[in-house]
């Protein structure tokens, strides 16, 4: 039976392994690079996404009023495909792969539901530390398939019984609400929910923060992963996350019942006003 | 890092860092995916990893929070383990002193067994542990001795039953 000595030399006997070769590692590494150029240069713009006028702005205050999500009135042409100006990487760390993807892979992952999206764009970052993050647009065919996604997601993660961890762990994942008393910036309905490690000591930690908000047909979600845990880092961490995507927030109102004008746009404002 | 250097480098630390992901996480062979996703990874951000001033450290963190990722996805039944990178396992099983370890190991809390395994298989002093995991040095410290008595524990425990 092995001593605790032995993890000094746990490397010796163990039996060497398989693995590919490097040159098709470097092919592989190639071609995700290429995948993420690709995206980045015919996809996201970095272009403030901000529209002047748009009644879902707050004024001075960043925190927006409490609206109220209009019923769907069968407006002729939701948008089911992401523009490419849309700016999803504003504010995220860089460098980001931005791809278009079927399954959202959304982390984390509580509950059982389904994903009905018409298109789906993903970012997301690892740090070198232990940082990641994630930020997901889904559009779907109208406004009221998006009500229906948003209350399904929202169902489903206020419900989750905590996770046992690996077995002797001591430890389990635990989801809970984070209340909100705001709508985010730019969007008509927004909640927050958190995922944690409890340990058996009573410490949390590897916070995943979740922020869902929903403009007409689109949801937008935003997560991101911090190895510290417990309701001070929530407190500081929300705000934060909120700020670093104001411009993509702002820009959600594109895909709402009455669309704010497009970056670019012909004004309708007649010269010399 | 040139394609030279990036070769020398996968080279010499892959088996390395297998043993600390397999260590951490009690299975080879997932270790030994995530290792090399950990790769591909670091060749396509290569820019980064010329910054970065431990490259080991950026591809093992990269690897074991790939392991973690998909653990939580297998736990919860969204997703089946992706077989895909690896060529067919023709390695032999590891030993049976090897299996009863990693399964020790797997019983201590997370963040003791992290910090075993980065001091003793991975070689690490406590300010560089301190630094890969984000925690004071002091922390570590506390983990490296509650996880070795632990350890040392389950060990005897396991050799008793023997």
């Amino acid at each position: 039976m092995p001593e605790l000595h032995d993890l000094d030399r746990f490397e010796d006997g163990l039996p060497t392994m398989n693995p590919l070769p490097a040159p098709e590692i470097r092919r592989r590494g190639d071609r995700l690079r290429r995948r993420r150029i690709g995206l980045v240069a015919g996809g996201v713009a970095l272009v403030a996404g901000l529209a002047v006028g748009s009644p879902l702005l707050g004024g001075s205050d960043d925190r927006a009023r409490d609206l109220q999500p209009a019923p769907d009135t069968g407006k002729a042409a939701w948008i089911t495909t992401v523009p490419d100006d849309f700016p999803l990487a504003d504010g995220f760390p860089q460098p980001s792969e931005v791809r278009t993807q079927e399954d959202p892979e959304l982390e984390p992952v509580c509950g059982h539901w389904q994903v009905t999206a018409e298109e789906i764009k993903v970012v997301h970052y690892t740090g070198e530390s232990e940082d990641s993050a994630q930020r997901v647009l889904m559009l779907f065919k109208d406004s009221d398939a998006a009500r229906a996604q948003f209350a399904a997601l929202r169902s489903s993660t206020t419900s989750c019984d905590p996770v046992p961890g690996p077995p002797g762990s001591h430890e389990e994942t635990i989801y809970g609400p984070v209340p909100l008393d705001h709508v985010a910036t730019g969007a008509e309905e927004t909640y927050a929910f958190s995922e944690q490690i409890q340990h058996d000591d009573g410490l949390v930690s590897d916070l995943t923060l979740v922020e869902v908000s929903r403009t007409g047909n689109a949801l937008y979600f935003d997560s991101r992963y911090t190895s510290p845990g417990g309701d001070v880092v929530i407190a500081e961490e929300l705000p934060a996350m909120e700020k670093a995507s104001r411009v993509p927030l702002g820009a959600m109102c594109r895909f709402a019942q009455t669309p704010c004008p497009q970056p670019g746009a012909p004004s309708t404002t007649p010269s010399g006003s | 890092m040139d394609e030279a250097e990036f070769d020398d480098f996968y080279t010499s630390s892959f088996q390395r860092v297998v043993a600390a992901v397999y260590a951490m996480i009690g299975d080879r062979d997932e270790a030994q995916e995530c290792v090399q996703e950990a790769f591909v990874r670091a060749w396509s951000h290569r820019r980064r990893l010329d910054r970065a001033e431990h490259p080991e450290a950026w591809v093992r963190t990269t690897a074991y929070r790939l392991a973690v990722s998909r653990w939580r996805r297998t736990v919860r039944g969204r997703r089946a383990p992706d077989r895909a990178l690896s060529l067919p396992a023709t390695a032999a099983p590891p030993s049976e002193s090897h299996v009863a370890l990693v399964a020790a190991l797997k019983r201590l809390p997370e963040s003791q067994r992290r910090a075993l395994v980065l001091h003793h298989i991975a070689d690490l002093p406590v300010h560089e542990i301190a630094r890969e995991v984000g925690a004071p040095e002091g922390t570590v410290k506390a983990r490296l001795s509650r996880g070795r008595a632990a350890l040392a524990a389950l060990l005897e425990e396991g050799a008793s039953r023997a």
